[in-house]
C-alpha cells in the first residue's frame, strides 16, 4: 500500500531545500570571462595566420604536386577546427556569465511569455503578477548559481582538452621556424643571381685595384707630382665605376633587406601565437582555481599577448600590400 | 679569418662544397636546423672567384640551398600530421563539453520554456481562431486559410519542442 505524505511535509521540506539552496547560492561571484573570449579569438587569428604563412612558404619551396602540400592542406584544416572548437567554447563560458548575471531578466521574459498564454486561454490572472515579481528575484540568484556550477563544470571538463590543444598548436607552430628561416634562405638566395653575384665580385675587384693604385701613390710620395699626374685619372675613372656597381648591388640589398623585414614580422607572429597559446593555458588552469574560490580572475597577461598578436598581423598585411605596390 | 681567405685553387673551393654539402645531409638526417649551411652556401657563391667552372661549383651551392629549404618544409609537415589524430581527440572532447554547456547557457537563460511558451502560444491562437471562424458565413477558402495557419503553428510547436529535448 502506497502511503500518502501529508502535504504540509511536503510544503516545508521543500520550502526549507530552497532556502538551502540560496543559502549556499548567495554571495557566488561569476568571472568576467570576456577578456578570454577575446584572448581566444586573438589566438584564433594567429594560429589562422601562422598557418597561412607556412602554407605560403611551403608552396614556394615544394614542387606543386608534391604530396607534402596536399598532406599540410588536409592537416592543417584540423588546426583550423581547433581553434574554432577553443573560439566556441571560450563564448560559450561567456553565455553562461550572461545567462547567470540576466536571471531576472530571463524569469521575466518567461513571465510574459506565460501570461501571454494564459490570456489567450482565457485565465488572465490566474498566476499572478506578484507570484512572477517574486520568481523572478529568487530566480536572479538561482541563475548565479547554476551559472557557476555550470562554469565550473565546463571549466574543469574542458580542462586536459584545453591544455592538449594548446600544447600540439604549440609544437605546431614550434615546428614552423625552422622551414621559415630555410625557406627565408632560399628567397634571398634566389634573388642573388648569377648577375648579382658577378657584379659584386667586379666591386670586389675594382675596389683591391682603386687601393692598390692610392697605396702606390702614398708609398712613392718623392716623385709624387708625376705619379700624381698618372695614377689620380685612373683612380677617378675607378671611382666611377664603383659608384655605378655600388648603386646596382644597393637595389639587390635592398630588396634584400625587405624580404628579411618580412620574414621577421612573420617570425614574431608564430612567436607571439605560441607566448599566446601558453598563456591560454595559463589563464584556463588560473579560471578554474578563480571559479573554484569565487574570485576574479586576470587575464592581463593572455590579453597583452592577444593585442601584440593583432598588431603584428597588421604589420604583415601592411608590408604584404608594399610588396604588392 | 674568414673561411673562404685560405681557398686558392679550384679544387680547394670544390672540396669546400662538399663539405658544406656533407654537413647539410648530417643535419637534415638528424631533422636539426641547416639555416647556418645554408647562409655559409650562399657566401660560398659571394666569396668563389669568377669563372665557368666556379659557375657551376655555384649552381651547385644555389640548388642545396633551394634543396635545405623543401626538406625541411616536408619535414615539419610530416611532424604535424603525426599530432592530427591526438589533436582531433582534443577537439571532440573540448566539443562535448561545449555543447553541454550550450545546453546549460539555454536552461540558465530559461529559453527553452520561453521557446515552448511562445509557440504554444501560437498554436493556442491559431486553433482558436479555427475554432471561432466555422460560422455558416464563412467560405470554404477562409477555412482552408485558417486551417493551414493552425497546422504551420502545430507544426512550429512540433519543431521547437522536437529542437530543445
Amino acid at each position: 500500500m502506497r502511503l500518502k505524505t501529508p502535504r504540509h511535509a511536503i510544503t516545508t521540506t521543500s520550502i526549507l531545500t530552497l532556502l538551502t539552496l540560496l543559502a549556499t547560492l548567495t554571495g557566488c561571484q561569476l568571472p568576467n570571462v570576456q577578456p578570454f573570449a577575446q584572448g581566444v579569438a586573438a589566438i584564433h587569428a594567429g594560429v589562422d595566420q601562422s598557418g597561412a604563412i607556412f602554407q605560403e612558404a611551403a608552396a614556394s619551396t615544394l614542387p606543386p604536386d608534391s604530396i607534402h602540400l596536399k598532406t599540410l592542406d588536409q592537416h592543417w584544416a584540423s588546426r583550423r577546427a581547433a581553434t574554432a572548437a577553443l573560439a566556441d567554447y571560450a563564448d560559450t563560458l561567456a553565455s553562461i556569465v550572461d545567462a547567470g548575471n540576466s536571471g531576472a531578466s530571463n524569469a521575466n521574459r518567461l513571465s510574459n511569455a506565460v501570461e501571454n498564454l494564459m490570456s489567450k486561454v482565457g485565465a488572465a490572472g490566474l498566476v499572478g503578477s506578484a507570484a512572477f515579481q517574486i520568481g523572478g528575484e529568487i530566480y536572479e540568484t538561482v541563475a548565479q548559481g547554476l551559472a557557476t556550477n555550470s562554469l565550473d563544470k565546463a571549466v574543469r571538463n574542458a580542462g586536459p582538452a584545453v591544455a592538449k590543444t594548446c600544447d600540439i598548436l604549440i609544437a605546431d607552430l614550434q615546428d614552423m621556424l625552422e622551414p621559415i628561416d630555410a625557406v627565408e634562405q632560399a628567397t634571398l638566395a634566389d634573388i642573388e643571381t648569377k648577375d648579382y653575384i658577378n657584379e659584386v665580385k667586379r666591386l670586389q675587384a675594382i675596389l683591391a685595384r682603386r687601393n692598390t693604385l692610392l697605396d702606390n701613390l702614398i708609398q712613392t710620395d718623392e716623385s709624387w707630382a708625376a705619379d700624381h699626374d698618372a695614377v689620380l685619372p685612373q683612380i677617378e675613372a675607378l671611382e666611377k665605376l664603383i659608384a655605378a656597381s655600388t648603386t646596382r648591388i644597393t637595389a639587390v640589398v635592398e630588396q634584400n633587406a625587405a624580404i628579411a623585414h618580412a620574414f621577421q614580422a612573420k617570425r614574431t607572429l608564430i612567436a607571439q601565437t605560441i607566448a599566446a597559446l601558453q598563456d591560454l593555458k595559463t589563464s584556463h588552469t588560473d579560471l578554474a582555481q578563480a571559479i573554484k574560490a569565487n574570485r576574479t580572475v586576470s587575464a592581463r597577461t593572455l590579453l597583452h599577448s592577444a593585442n601584440q598578436i593583432t598588431k603584428t598581423i597588421t604589420r604583415i598585411e601592411q608590408i604584404r600590400e608594399t610588396t604588392d605596390e | 679569418m674568414s673561411e673562404w681567405a685560405t681557398l686558392a685553387t679550384f679544387e680547394d673551393w670544390a672540396n669546400k662544397l662538399d663539405e658544406l654539402l656533407e654537413a647539410a645531409r648530417e643535419k637534415l638526417a638528424q631533422s636539426e636546423p641547416a639555416t647556418d649551411v645554408q647562409r655559409r652556401l650562399r657566401q660560398f657563391r659571394l666569396n668563389s672567384p669568377f669563372g665557368p667552372r666556379f659557375d657551376k661549383l655555384n649552381d651547385i651551392a644555389f640548388a642545396a640551398v633551394t634543396d635545405i629549404a623543401a626538406q625541411t618544409t616536408a619535414q615539419a609537415i610530416e611532424r604535424i600530421a603525426l599530432r592530427s589524430n591526438e589533436l582531433d581527440d582534443a577537439v571532440l572532447q573540448l566539443r562535448t563539453t561545449t555543447s553541454t554547456a550550450q545546453r546549460d547557457a539555454a536552461i540558465i537563460n530559461l529559453r527553452t520554456p520561453t521557446t515552448i511558451v511562445t509557440s504554444l502560444t501560437e498554436t493556442v491562437g491559431a486553433l482558436k481562431d479555427l475554432r471561432d471562424g466555422f460560422t455558416p458565413d464563412t467560405n470554404q477558402e477562409q477555412v482552408n486559410k485558417r486551417i493551414a495557419t493552425a497546422i504551420t503553428a502545430i507544426t512550429k510547436l512540433r519543431d521547437t519542442i522536437e529542437s530543445v529535448t
